[in-house]
């Protein structure tokens, strides 16, 4: 079932067209690569996703809804999450607060019935901050809960990153680059930890430069080019495709 | 429809947007330069007043004579009291904004501490000089007035207008034409590719609080001179106009700064005109920054590019 | 030891440093508490002396009434970033000045005088003991981890699904009663009320509460409050001894002034941050450069 459809995405900037009149779709279940050398429009076209940008022309559908007019925050609760390239966590905040801010959407609790001690806020705000630690749990951060975020190490923050995005129980999760700048020992971690989030059902858009990563994990591959999809298909297919490799590489010789 | 004085409320307006130029221009310049808001500036442009009041004098008042009887003419007190305008720019870098520099994220910082400077100079101020109103002595500018038309400007403000068009011509000559100003539009554009050209960036950030103060303190010269009135609180309303000055021209920008400044004068003169009532006057800058801020929050002339750091 | 003029003062300065406080929580740098609190003052003393109104229906109109122009002007200013809302609230705080110098209702220039006291302890104590309840529970509830995350990162907080606008409106809402609140409180005890007194000068010493004691925790505000209402009052009977012809007034700016700068250059955490072990960072962050939001 296609959860996320894409239709002739258009971002200008002033002269420059980013991306230019993207189309792609993502299944439910499936982890689709979004791939392309630098200044490709990755970037942009989950900036515009995610409603930090408003599209110059086209359409995004996402689990029936048009996305392409709402706020940021609409677009959140619509069940799309992400993590961000240059990661941006709390960074004054620990580990934990960092995902329970991320189970904003999965409370209610008004802020009166706080001031009044309502016991089922109490419960409410009980169940964030445990399914918060579950979520560090589940990606290898068990004990770091207090931990500055800041203070963790690159390949943990990223985890950590992750499991905030994840603690908004999206229906879709975004990954801008998650492999970035990790050594091999911790880029391993990653790919088991998307792997065994894709056997759990989540669907996850991946930008990613890392081709072991990449190739490692996604079901399908869409890949862009200054702005424009030059190719789409499965791993295998991507890596024997010539407009792919040029792109890559420049003119073969 | 009261019957409007135009050349007037021409050479009015030109007074009044002289002086919020002059004084908006260091300002901005502060901003473009070094992405802050150095609420300290009016405290300069009111130190500047004073200081070449007390070489003009040759007094300070709650004190007593200057050493040997020092006492100069305007001219040479204006130059002097620049100097030392700018130069209290430059301690006021090195009190408040460079220890900070150091330091990730501080952008509100930067202008806290520029407001603490700003009351310790005030303070110091109400101290070294009586509180009361202070003014030049009478015949430091020739008296009588310009005529055109119907309307007559003071020279005292018609040398606002003179001093403001000067130094600002100055300093765009400065920035377009030579290398220091090279140097320093490139030191706001990005001060790391500055640093990397072998631009001393320390150096550029100094010379620019330099020239911002010496602006300040002239402004506060030129205009306490024309309304004959210097007390140590007077930067305070001008600071609140200056920030709406800067914000409707574009922050950074120089001129922005001019133009928004004149758009200012001449708006506020007119509507007190128009109106027949001067009550209202001091709101006007601020309806003008609200408007600006909700329709264009760019400004007029500003390009609010993001800045890398 | 502490007069009780002092006290009552402390109290209100409390008070006003709370209503900044619940604005720096969601990382908005808002001046604008002191035009609120004129809003207050001028209203109440208005409804008190010239309509007769009971005094504590002055008390509620003095806290609806400014929080209906905050959720007025603030709906607008609040897309501004940083240091843009810090000016924009500013020249909230002047506009008021003008209006209130301009109409004979208020008594123009001069204000008003000999206002009735009306002003308890128990109501200050229960404004302050209140304001410190509301501060207290958003620590650690749904809307204290939004505003955090706000304050940390507002961009990333709207992609979680945080409506950034309206928590941020809301802040300035609840800090606009508070600072209304201590307005009227203030007018019905020290008795006179100016333009003058609502001002930059007065924002500034809000804000020098927060900075002062930090504002990493409500505490340190209250804190900030405390400390910068009694020095000045132990300088004033220290110094006073001394030089007869020194006016007090300038003293408690060059304190202020000094007291503010090394805090923010040596301890920028504020006071508090030598109380507790917290590591939050306290001054809001605006690492966006633009006026305005992009998108």
């Amino acid at each position: 079932m296609t959860l996320l459809r894409v239709e002739n995405l258009t971002r200008r900037f002033g002269g420059v067209v980013a991306v230019d009149e993207v189309s792609f779709g993502v299944e439910t279940g499936e982890i689709v690569g979004l791939i392309g050398p630098n200044g490709a429009g990755k970037t942009t076209v989950i900036n515009l996703l995610t409603g930090l940008l408003p599209p110059s022309s086209g359409q995004i559908e996402f689990a029936g809804q048009r996305l392409d007019s709402l706020a940021a925050h609409q677009i959140a609760a619509a069940g799309v999450a992400r993590t961000y390239q240059n990661i941006r966590l709390f960074r004054g905040l620990s580990a934990l607060d960092n995902v329970i801010v991320g189970t904003h959407l999965r409370t209610r609790a008004p802020f009166a019935a706080r001031l009044a001690f309502v016991p089922a806020v109490r419960r409410e705000e009980a169940a964030a901050r445990e399914s918060a630690r579950a979520l560090l749990g589940r990606v290898n951060l068990g004990g770091r809960e207090a931990a500055r975020a800041t203070s963790l190490p690159y390949g943990e923050q990223r985890r950590l990153e992750i499991a905030r995005a994840l603690a908004a129980q999206p229906k879709l999760l975004l990954l801008d680059e998650p492999a970035a700048g990790m050594n091999p020992a911790e880029m391993d971690v990653l790919i088991q930890l998307i792997r065994s989030l894709r056997d759990e059902g989540q669907t996850i858009l991946l930008i990613e430069h890392n081709m072991q990563v990449v190739m490692g994990v996604c079901d399908r591959i869409v890949v862009l080019s200054f702005g424009r999809k030059i190719a789409e298909g499965t791993p295998a297919e991507i890596s024997r495709n010539k407009d792919v490799i040029t792109a890559y590489l420049g003119e073969e010789e | 429809m009261p019957d409007i004085n135009w050349s007037q409320q021409l050479l009015n307006g030109l007074f009044a947007g002289s002086a919020y130029a002059l004084f908006a221009v260091g300002y901005t310049l502060i901003f473009g330069v070094l992405d802050i808001l150095n609420l300290a500036h009016q405290a300069i442009y009111m130190l500047g007043a004073f200081c070449a009041l007390v070489l003009v004098t040759g007094n300070v008042a709650g004190i007593g004579p200057l050493p040997g009887g020092l006492q100069l003419p305007f001219w040479l007190a204006t130059v002097l009291a620049m100097l030392v305008s700018g130069l209290l720019g430059i301690v006021l870098d090195r009190m408040a904004f460079a220890p900070l520099r150091k330091r990730p994220d501080t952008h509100f910082s930067g202008m806290i501490s520029s407001i603490a400077v700003a009351l310790i100079f005030e303070a110091l101020a109400t101290a070294l000089f009586l509180p009361q109103r202070s003014q030049f002595p009478t015949g430091t500018i020739p008296g009588g007035a310009l005529t055109i038309g119907r309307g007559a400007l003071p020279y005292s403000r018609v040398l606002v207008i003179v001093a403001a068009l000067v130094l600002v011509v100055l300093l765009t000559v400065l920035l377009r034409f030579t290398k220091l100003g090279k140097a320093i539009r490139a030191v706001a554009e990005n001060p790391k590719a500055a640093r990397l050209l072998g631009i001393n960036v320390e150096a550029i950030y100094s010379f620019s609080f330099f020239l911002s103060s010496a602006l300040g303190g002239a402004a506060g010269i030129f205009y306490g001179l024309a309304v004959s009135r210097l007390d140590p609180t007077m930067g305070r309303t001008v600071e609140l106009k200056g920030l709406a000055v800067i914000i409707l021209g574009g922050m950074g920008s120089v001129p922005g700064a001019v133009l928004g400044g004149y758009l200012l004068g001449l708006t506020e003169v007119l509507s007190v005109a128009l109106t027949n009532t001067s009550n209202y006057r001091d709101a006007i800058a601020f309806v003008l920054l609200f408007l600006i801020l909700v329709l264009r929050p760019s400004g007029l002339l500003g390009a609010r590019r993001v800045r890398e750091a | 030891m502490i007069g009780e003029s002092t006290r009552q003062l402390m109290a209100i300065n409390a008070l006003l440093a709370l209503s900044i406080y619940l604005t720096l929580a969601c990382g908005q740098l808002s001046l604008a508490n002191a035009a609120f609190m004129g809003i207050g003052a001028y209203l109440g003393t208005v409804l008190t002396l010239n309509a007769g109104w009971p005094f504590w229906a002055t008390i509620l109109a003095a806290i609806i009434v400014p929080m209906a122009v905050a959720a007025l002007v603030g709906w607008p200013s609040l897309r501004l970033r940083g240091v843009f809302l810090a000016i924009a609230t500013l020249g909230l705080g002047e506009v008021l000045r003008v209006v209130i110098v301009n109409l004979k209702l208020t008594g123009g220039a001069e204000g008003i005088s000999s206002i009735s006291v009306k002003t308890q302890d128990w109501q200050l104590a229960l404004a302050l003991a209140v304001a410190l309840y509301l501060t207290w529970r958003l620590r650690g509830s749904r809307m204290g981890y939004a505003f955090e995350a706000i304050r940390e990162d507002e961009t990333v907080a709207r992609t979680m699904g945080i409506n950034t606008t309206r928590y941020k409106l809301i802040a300035f809402v609840l800090g606009a009663a508070l600072a209304g609140l201590a307005g009227v409180l203030k007018a019905h005890l020290f008795r006179t009320i100016a333009p003058g007194d609502y001002g930059f000068v007065q924002a500034v010493d809000i804000l020098t509460f927060a900075v002062v004691g930090g504002s990493a925790s409500f505490l340190g505000p209250v804190l900030g409050a405390f400390l910068l209402t009694i020095l000045p009052e132990l300088l004033r009977s220290n110094l006073l001894r001394g030089v007869a012809n020194l006016q007090a007034g300038w003293q408690t700016l060059l304190l202020n002034g000094i007291i503010l700068l090394l805090v923010i250059l040596f301890l920028p955490n504020g006071l508090i941050s030598l109380f507790t072990r917290q590591w939050r960072r306290p001054i809001p962050l605006a690492s966006e450069q633009a006026p305005s939001e992009a998108t």
